[in-house]
């Protein structure tokens, strides 16, 4: 039998990178912990599901179809966009989940020896891709939980080819409001790519939240994210777009895999788009409330809150966090610890249901007490 | 700095044996080792390849590599899958000079000896890898005051320099007893090899008028962990905030590095508690003959995913104790022998820090003398003066998790679990004497 020469097949930026290990799934890890249920706190999706005319086209889904290709460019659902944000439904790529999309624009404007700038705490999907593509990523100390712009200005040369933002920032919710993404984009003028995530602007009820969609036809190099995986709670069909002017969008769609997507993930993405309004009313509604009920609670308990846009919060405990989340996970509560965000001793709580929330604080008054 | 290498692949045939040692010295030399240290280098190649090349005829090819750590010099023997007695390389092999046969070993034990670090494993291949490991010679501090220290009313967290190393050496000679640090980070010059060659990371806390108060020393991943050292304040009051400052600036570094854990086996009364769970302690065993307390500290650096480890049933009551204890979901999956043949000898790995007394045992190889052999090594060691003697088993590895009724039988106790210390949690014998 041949051995693959693995040593002069892998590129060095690849034997360097480390694998990302998903957590079990949830029967294993119940088994694991010894609950009988799990109040998933740890992934940020909303726990009222998808709007209900989503959940009714999930429901109804001909298993026949399974067999049929589905659109290679995501027809139906690019019109919808079109329509809901007035723009041209070639100024849209819709992606296997916001991830994909994240490869497409790197791969589409980044070549070896080139660069990309974005924050040393946030979604560390930018970062990941970029490195194992084996582009450098240039990782910007945040500036009082928030993305800093002048440091991020400060790092670009002239193999700088994106730079990443995350508004609101997940995991700390912080925000860059209109006049400061304006002027930002003025000082990059055009020179690199501006990806813009708004993966929780469906979250932000705050009228000076910019809206990134509203923000391209006047800025060319900006690309805009979002994605049916938070809000429109369908992250299990994995489903999100980018969007951007048609000559940066015509560009990306080289990189672009089609067929990535698959039949129920457009129609359920297109029956949400359509049936959105109540879903976000309830769904802002619910957060607005669990937050609040956690700030007095955790307030109580004398932690200190991370708190901004989005359907998180993080805390920080007097105590390692990943230490916390095997003492959570034995009372059937899954959080996300933050030290792989770079903020050791802090989680980040998803907000759920009254009763998972309630659960979440009794558990973290009981292994708060026995520490 | 990244290590350098540089390969030779060679028939295995005894007409290049001189290229061999040729390359071994010459490579050895240009990477940095003295002429003496090369020249055991060279001897320990000269002999693997000449004894293969006498006995393991299946085996067609051998490749060198040199790798230089910084530090250290490592000749690596690399060979296809073959049928090698290995036991000659326990450290307690003696030989007998009437015999032949071991005359012909004793090439190896030499080499094996004359090693600072010497292991054998198997590559992701199969391949054979013999590693003998030479650190460079480096002189011991002088006896020179260490750089002023003062309370620091404000300080900034960086990656220290080359001087401040040396600083840190000589601040923690003065500052600290012997069993809060390696004995090498006490050698200024060695410590700032070992942190330039990337093996070892550090961050200190200096105030602008270059004060050092603290600093906190890291090294890995190895396998899943980061090694933690610290942290050590040098002239701050109990309750200064950089203790706690050092530790978090290592943790924001190696959150997002490929390692499960952090293990700190030499910490300071200042590790600050909220950051790390204390797995349990050893006796750490004086020179003068008293005994302290040797606490273990650890943390995760991910969510815990869970595990399964192998369990002999005499240790299965210590392991669910300890997981219950440290609230970590395992499987415990019980193994014993079951009449299974078992090859002849054993071998074990030890790794030495001599300026503490410490030893740590580690089992490469499954054998019918294991216990016999443990025997041979506690002897041996206690000879040479070495007073903590401790056994690492990989639950990972059922045949490893089947040698507890040897350890057990020879006087080692199981004292701590380390997570993800080897292929799974590692359990930590120590040895124990009748008057313990």
């Amino acid at each position: 039998m041949y051995q693959p020469d693995l040593d002069r097949l892998v590129p060095d930026y690849v034997k360097g990178f480390e694998a990302y290990i998903p957590s079990k799934p949830d029967p294993e890890l119940m088994k694991l912990y010894g609950v009988d249920h799990l109040w998933r706190l740890n992934n940020n999706e909303n726990p009222l599901g998808p709007p209900p005319k989503a959940q009714e086209v999930i429901a109804n889904f001909p298993p026949p179809r399974a067999a049929i290709y589905p659109s290679g460019d995501v027809y139906y659902l690019r019109q919808a966009l079109a329509k809901r944000f007035g723009m041209h439904p070639d100024q849209f790529l819709v992606g296997n989940g916001a991830n994909e999309v994240i490869a497409f624009v790197i791969k589409a404007f980044c070549q070896e020896g080139d660069n990309i700038i974005t924050a040393d705490k946030t979604f560390a999907v930018y970062e990941w891709v970029a490195t194992f593509s084996g582009f450098e990523a240039r990782l910007v100390p945040l500036k009082d939980f928030a993305f800093d712009d002048q440091g991020m200005l400060a790092q670009v040369d002239e193999r700088t080819k994106i730079i990443f933002v995350c508004n609101p920032n997940n995991p700390t919710g912080t925000w860059w409001d209109r006049d400061k993404m304006e002027r930002f984009l003025e000082r990059v003028a055009g020179r690199q790519i501006v990806v813009v995530d708004e993966a929780y602007r469906e979250f932000v009820e705050d009228p000076a939240f910019p809206d990134g969609m509203e923000l391209i036809p006047r800025w060319p190099n900006l690309v805009v994210f979002r994605t049916f995986s938070k809000m429109y709670g369908l992250a299990g069909l994995r489903i999100g777009y980018l969007a951007g002017s048609l000559e940066v969008v015509d560009i990306i769609r080289r990189t672009c895999v089609v067929y990535s997507v698959n039949t129920l993930a457009q129609e359920a993405a297109l029956a949400a788009l359509q049936d959105d309004q109540e879903h976000i009313a309830r769904t802002r509604a619910l957060v607005r409330e669990e937050k609040a009920f956690l700030h007095e609670e955790l307030g109580r308990l004398g932690l200190t809150i991370q708190d901004g846009e989005g359907c998180f919060l993080m805390v920080r405990l007097p105590m390692s966090d990943t230490l916390a989340y095997r003492r959570l996970m034995r009372k059937g509560v899954m959080v996300r610890t933050m030290t792989g965000f770079r903020f050791p001793n802090w989680i980040r709580i998803s907000i759920g249901l009254h009763p998972a929330m309630e659960d979440l604080v009794a558990g973290l008054y009981d292994i708060l007490k026995k520490k | 700095m990244q290590p350098e290498t540089i390969q030779l692949t060679v028939p295995l045939e005894a007409a290049f044996t001189g290229l061999v040692t040729a390359f071994s010295e010459q490579a050895a030399r240009a990477l940095g080792l003295d002429a003496a240290a090369a020249l055991k280098l060279t001897l320990s190649a000269e002999e693997v390849f000449t004894y293969l090349a006498r006995h393991s005829p299946e085996v067609k090819w051998v490749r060198l590599e040199v790798i230089s750590g910084g530090y250290y010099v490592e000749l690596q023997v690399i060979f296809p899958p073959a049928r090698v007695d290995l036991a000659v390389f326990n450290l307690t092999s003696s030989l007998s000079l009437e015999d032949e046969s071991d005359l012909e070993k004793l090439g190896l034990l030499i080499a094996s000896r004359s090693a600072d670090r010497f292991a054998i494993r198997r590559e992701a291949d199969g391949a054979i890898c013999i590693a003998f490991r030479k650190e460079k010679t480096y002189p011991p501090a002088e006896d020179i005051p260490p750089p002023p220290t003062r309370p620091l009313a404000e300080f900034s967290l960086e990656a220290p320099d080359l001087q401040q190393i040396k600083a840190i050496s000589h601040l923690l000679a003065a500052s600290y007893p012997a069993q809060y640090y390696p004995s090498a980070f006490a050698v200024p010059g060695k410590l700032a090899d070992m942190v330039a060659s990337g093996a070892y990371q550090a961050v200190v806390a200096r105030d602008q008028a270059g004060h050092i108060g603290g600093c906190f020393i890291w090294r890995g991943p190895e396998g899943s962990l980061i090694h933690g050292y610290g942290p050590y304040l040098f002239g701050q009051p109990e309750d200064s905030p950089v203790a706690a400052a050092v530790v978090e600036a290592c943790l924001e570094q190696v959150g997002k590095l490929p390692a499960v854990g952090i293990l700190v086996r030499y910490s300071t009364p200042q590790l600050p508690a909220d950051y790390f769970e204390r797995l349990g302690s050893l006796d750490y065993h004086r020179a003068d003959g008293s005994r302290l307390e040797w606490p273990h500290f650890f943390r995760q650096l991910q969510e815990d995913p869970g595990a399964q480890v192998w369990a002999h049933p005499e240790l299965e009551g210590f392991l669910q104790e300890a997981y219950q204890r440290l609230e970590l979901a395992r499987s415990i999956w019980t193994t014993r022998p079951e009449g299974e043949s078992r090859p002849e000898h054993s071998v074990f790995a030890a790794h030495l820090d001599p300026g503490q007394g410490h030893v740590t045992l580690r089992p490469l190889w499954d054998g019918k003398d294991a216990a016999a052999n443990l025997t041979r090594h506690l002897e041996l060691l206690k000879a040479d003066g070495f007073r903590n003697l401790l056994l690492g088993m990989d639950l990972g590895m059922a045949w490893q998790a089947e040698l507890v009724p040897d350890a057990l039988s020879v006087g080692f106790r199981p004292r701590l679990i380390i997570p993800y210390g080897g292929t799974a949690d590692v359990v930590i014998f120590q040895h124990q004497d009748e008057q313990d």
